[in-house]
C-alpha cells in the first residue's frame, strides 16, 4: 500500500464497524469458540460412552458372581445331565460366563481409549479457552487503539490537530500500519487541508447520496411495480411463447447457470442459457468502455459478451486501481470476470503484494482462477514455502518447476532459507531437466553449493553442465579444488581472471590461503581483483594462463598423435556420451600408472601437478568409446594433457613419472 | 537492441530466464530505476551479476533496501556488492 488514497481507505475502515482488525479478532474469537463447543460436545459425548460401558462392566461382574455359583453345579445337582436339552443351555451358559473376564478387559480398553479422548478434548478446550481470554485482552487492546484512532481522526478532519508525529505515528502502529505507511499516514493526518478532509467530506456526501439514491430507487421500484403489472395483464393475452418475450434477467451472465423462465399461459418452459444467450445491449457496453477511455474498435464482439453491471463493476474497479487500461485489450476476459475483486484481495492478502506489483504484473488477473490461486497457496505451504515469497513473474510462469526443483535440492539436503527463495526464485524456475544436470555434475564435483556464509549459491545452478565442468576443471587443475569446497559462489565469476589471480599469487609466492579448523579461508584478493589492485597498490594485468591452442600443439607434439588430442576437443559438443555409461576400461588405464599418482576428492595429483578426475575421467571414456582399440597408455596421457594448459617443462616431468610406454 | 540485451551484454545467461527477464521487463526496470533513485551507482553491476533478483515483485524488492541507512548502504554496496545477498 503506497498511495494516498489506499491509506485514506485503510483510515476509513478502521475507523469503521467494519475495520478489518476487528474483523479478523472477532473471525478468530468465532474460531476458537467454534473449537471449544465442537470439543465441549465430543467431551460429552465420549464421557457418555464411558457411563455406559462402565454399566455394562457393572452388569457383567454381576454376572460372573452367577460363574462362581455354576461352577460346581454339577456336584450339588447329580443327575443333571439327565436334564436333556437344558444340560445345553446350562453348558452354554457356563461357557459364556467364562469369557465374562475376557469381556471385562476389553471394555476396560474402551473405556481407556475413550477417556484418552476425553484428555483430548479437554486439553482442546483449555487451549481455546486460553485463546480466547488472549484474543478478548487482544479485542479490548484494539478497541481501544481504534477509539485512540477516531478521536484522532475527528481531530484531524477539524484542521486543529495538535499531535506531534511520533504520537501520530505509534497511534498508527498499533492499528496496524507498518514503518514506510504510518509515515506516510501520519504526513496525511497531520496536513489533513490536502487529502484527509477533502476524503471524508466526500465520504460523507456518498452517504448522503446512497441515501438519497435508496430513497429514488425506492420510489422507482413502486412505479415499476405499477408498470409490470400492467404489462403482465398485457402479456396474459399472449398463448404462444417466443424467445423474444423471454424474461432475461439482467443480472445473469452467459457463465452462471441459471435458467431463462419463458410465460407461458398453462407452464413454464424451462430453456438452459445453452440454448438461448443472453440478450447484450451492445451499444450500451460500448458506450460504458468508451467513458473510461477504452477505445472498442480494439475488442471484437465477442470481448464485449459481457453483462453490462458486472462490465461496469470491473472497469470501475480496474479503473481505481490505476492499472494500464492497454493490458485489458490484451485480456478482454478480465471485463467479464465476476471473481475479479475476490482475486485481486487474494493476491494482495494471500500472496502478499501491492497494488503497484500488481499494476506492474496485470497479467496474474488473468492467469489463475481464485480457486487456482487457493490452490497454489495450499500446495506451496504444504512444501514449506512461504506464498508471499514467489514474485508474480514466478506465478506468470508456472510454478512447477519451482517445486520440483526446489524438492530435487532438498533430497540433496541443500536447503534454501526464505531470504534466498525470495530472491532467486527465477533460478528455481529453471527448466528442470536442465537444472537437475547441472545440479548433478556438481555433485559429481562434490560441490555441495553451501558456501561460508551458510547461503547456497544459487546462481551456479544457472550455468550449463558443460560449463560448469570446464570452470571446475580449470580451478581444479590449478590444485585450488578447495575454492570450490568453500567458495562454490566463484563459479559464476569470471573463471580466467580468477585463475590468472591463483597462478600469480603461486608464482609471487604471496600467501592466500590459510586453513584452520579443516576450513580454508582464501584471502579476499583471491576473489576479487580490485583487492589485489588495491594491496599491489596497482592495476595488475594478469596473462598468467597459457594458451590452450599451444598447450594442446605441444601434447599433440610430446604424445607423438594428434587424433586423440582433436577427438578431444570435441568433447564438449559430446559431453553426456563422455559423462554416462562410463566404461569399465577406464578403471583400468588407470591401472596402469597406480603408484604414480595421488588422489583427492576432485583431483589425480602427479608429482604435485593436479588433473580434474571428472575431466581425465570422462575424456579417458569418451576417448574408449571412439577409439575402443585405442592403447590404454596413449590414452590416458592425452586424457591428462588435453587443455591441461601445463607447461612443456610440466608435461614432460608427468610424462617422465609415468614412464608409459605408448605404443 | 533490446533493454535486457543491451544491460547483460557479454554476460552468459540461460536463456530462459532472458525470456523472464524480457517478458517481465516493467518489473525489471521498475526495479532498476529504484536503485537509480537511491543512487546507488554501481546498479549495472548488480544486474549483471544478480539478475534474478531483479524479477523479483517491486514491493519486496524495495524492502530489502529501505530497512537500512542509504548512505550507508550506498557505501557498502559500493565496496562489496556481494552484501546484496545478506540484505
Amino acid at each position: 500500500m503506497n498511495g494516498t488514497s489506499d491509506i485514506l481507505d485503510k483510515i476509513n475502515n478502521l475507523t469503521s464497524d467494519e475495520s478489518l482488525i476487528l474483523e479478523s479478532f472477532n473471525k478468530r474469537i468465532d474460531r476458537a469458540q467454534d473449537s471449544k463447543n465442537n470439543a465441549e460436545e465430543e467431551k460429552k459425548s465420549f464421557e457418555k460412552n464411558i457411563k455406559d460401558i462402565q454399566k455394562d462392566i457393572d452388569d457383567i461382574s454381576k454376572a460372573s458372581e452367577l460363574n462362581e455359583r455354576f461352577a460346581n453345579i454339577d456336584t450339588f445337582m447329580p443327575g443333571l445331565e439327565k436334564l436333556g436339552n437344558s444340560v445345553n443351555l446350562l453348558e452354554n451358559l457356563k461357557s459364556e460366563l467364562k469369557k465374562i473376564p475376557e469381556r471385562i478387559e476389553e471394555l476396560e480398553s474402551n473405556i481407556k481409549e475413550l477417556t484418552d479422548k476425553v484428555n483430548d478434548s479437554t486439553n482442546v478446550i483449555k487451549n481455546a479457552e486460553d485463546e480466547l481470554s488472549k484474543l478478548d485482552m487482544q479485542l479490548s487492546d484494539a478497541k481501544r487503539y481504534q477509539e485512540n484512532l477516531i478521536e484522532l481522526i475527528e481531530l484531524a478532519k477539524t484542521g486543529n490537530i495538535n499531535k506531534t508525529r511520533d504520537e501520530v505515528i505509534e497511534t498508527l502502529a498499533h492499528v496496524g500500519f507498518e514503518d514506510s505507511d504510518a509515515m506516510a499516514a501520519a504526513k496525511i493526518i497531520l496536513f489533513p487541508e490536502d487529502d484527509l478532509i477533502p476524503y471524508f467530506e466526500n465520504k460523507d456526501n456518498a452517504v448522503e447520496t446512497t441515501v438519497q439514491n435508496e430513497e429514488i430507487v425506492e420510489e422507482q421500484e413502486e412505479e415499476n411495480n405499477e408498470i409490470d403489472e400492467v404489462q403482465e395483464n398485457e402479456e396474459e393475452s399472449f398463448v404462444e411463447p417466443v424467445i423474444e418475450d423471454a424474461k432475461i434477467d439482467d443480472d445473469s451472465d452467459t457463465n452462471d447457470n441459471s435458467e431463462i423462465v419463458l410465460e407461458d399461459n398453462d407452464e413454464d418452459v424451462k430453456l438452459s442459457p445453452v440454448d438461448v444467450a443472453p440478450m447484450r445491449d451492445f451499444d450500451k457496453i460500448k458506450s460504458i468502455l468508451t467513458d473510461n477511455g477504452f477505445d472498442c474498435s480494439k475488442f471484437n464482439e465477442e470481448d464485449l459478451d459481457v453483462n453490462e453491471e458486472l462490465l461496469k463493476e470491473n472497469v470501475e474497479f480496474l479503473k481505481s486501481k490505476d492499472l494500464n487500461i492497454d493490458f485489458v485489450y490484451d485480456y478482454p476476459s478480465i471485463l467479464g470476470d465476476n471473481s475479479l475483486k475476490n482475486k485481486y484481495s487474494l493476491i494482495i492478502d494471500k500472496l502478499g503484494k501491492t497494488d503497484d506489483d500488481i499494476k506492474l504484473s496485470p497479467e496474474i488477473l488473468v492467469s489463475y482462477s481464485s480457486d487456482d490461486i487457493e490452490k497454489l497457496i495450499d500446495v506451496l505451504n504444504k512444501n514449506d514455502i512461504n506464498p508471499k515469497l514467489i514474485p508474480l513473474s514466478m506465478y506468470l510462469k508456472g510454478l512447477q518447476p519451482l517445486l520440483r526443483n526446489y524438492i530435487e535440492l532438498k533430497e540433496n539436503n541443500i536447503v534454501l532459507d526464505d531470504d534466498q527463495i525470495s530472491k532467486f526464485a527465477p533460478v528455481l524456475s529453471l527448466n528442470p531437466v536442465d537444472f537437475k544436470k547441472s545440479l548433478q555434475i556438481l555433485l559429481d564435483y562434490h560441490v555441495n553449493l553451501k558456501k561460508s556464509d551458510g547461503k547456497i549459491a544459487l546462481m551456479d545452478l544457472t550455468l550449463s553442465p558443460v560449463e560448469l565442468a570446464n570452470r571446475m576443471d580449470m580451478i581444479i587443475n590449478v590444485g585450488e579444488e578447495d575454492l570450490l569446497k568453500y567458495y562454490p559462489e566463484v563459479l559464476v565469476s569470471n573463471i580466467v581472471e580468477l585463475v590468472n589471480r591463483l597462478l600469480f599469487l603461486k608464482r609471487s609466492e604471496i600467501p592466500y590461503k590459510t586453513v584452520s579448523h579443516n576450513k580454508c579461508v582464501y584471502q579476499s584478493f583471491v576473489l576479487r581483483q580490485e583487492v589485489l589492485d588495491k594491496v599491489l597498490e596497482k592495476k595488475v594485468e594478469l596473462n598468467e594462463i597459457l594458451d590452450r591452442d599451444k598447450t594442446n600443439s605441444v601434447a599433440k607434439k610430446l604424445l607423438n598423435n594428434e587424433e586423440l588430442i582433436d577427438e578431444l576437443d570435441k568433447i564438449n559438443d559430446n559431453f553426456e556420451l563422455a559423462s554416462n555409461n562410463y566404461l569399465d576400461d577406464y578403471v583400468s588405464v588407470l591401472k596402469t600408472i597406480k603408484g604414480k599418482y595421488k588422489e583427492t576428492e576432485n583431483s589425480y595429483v602427479i608429482s604435485g601437478i593436479s588433473f580434474s578426475k571428472n575431466k581425465v575421467n570422462r575424456s579417458i571414456n569418451y576417448l574408449l568409446s571412439i577409439f575402443g582399440d585405442a592403447s590404454k597408455e596413449l590414452v590416458l596421457l592425452a586424457s591428462l594433457l588435453h587443455d591441461s594448459r601445463l607447461s612443456e617443462d610440466n608435461m614432460n616431468l608427468v610424462l617422465d613419472i609415468l614412464n608409459l610406454k605408448v605404443k | 537492441m533490446s533493454f535486457i540485451d543491451e544491460n547483460l551484454e557479454n554476460i552468459s545467461i540461460p536463456s530462459e530466464l532472458k525470456n523472464d527477464l524480457e517478458n517481465n521487463q516493467d518489473v525489471v526496470k521498475s526495479n532498476i530505476e529504484y536503485l537509480k533513485e537511491l543512487g546507488i551507482s554501481n546498479y549495472k553491476d548488480i544486474f549483471k551479476t544478480y539478475y534474478p533478483m531483479f524479477l523479483m515483485d517491486s514491493s519486496n524488492f524495495q524492502e530489502i533496501f529501505s530497512k537500512y541507512d542509504i548512505n550507508d548502504l550506498i557505501d557498502k554496496i559500493d565496496k562489496n556488492m556481494a552484501i546484496i545477498e545478506h540484505l
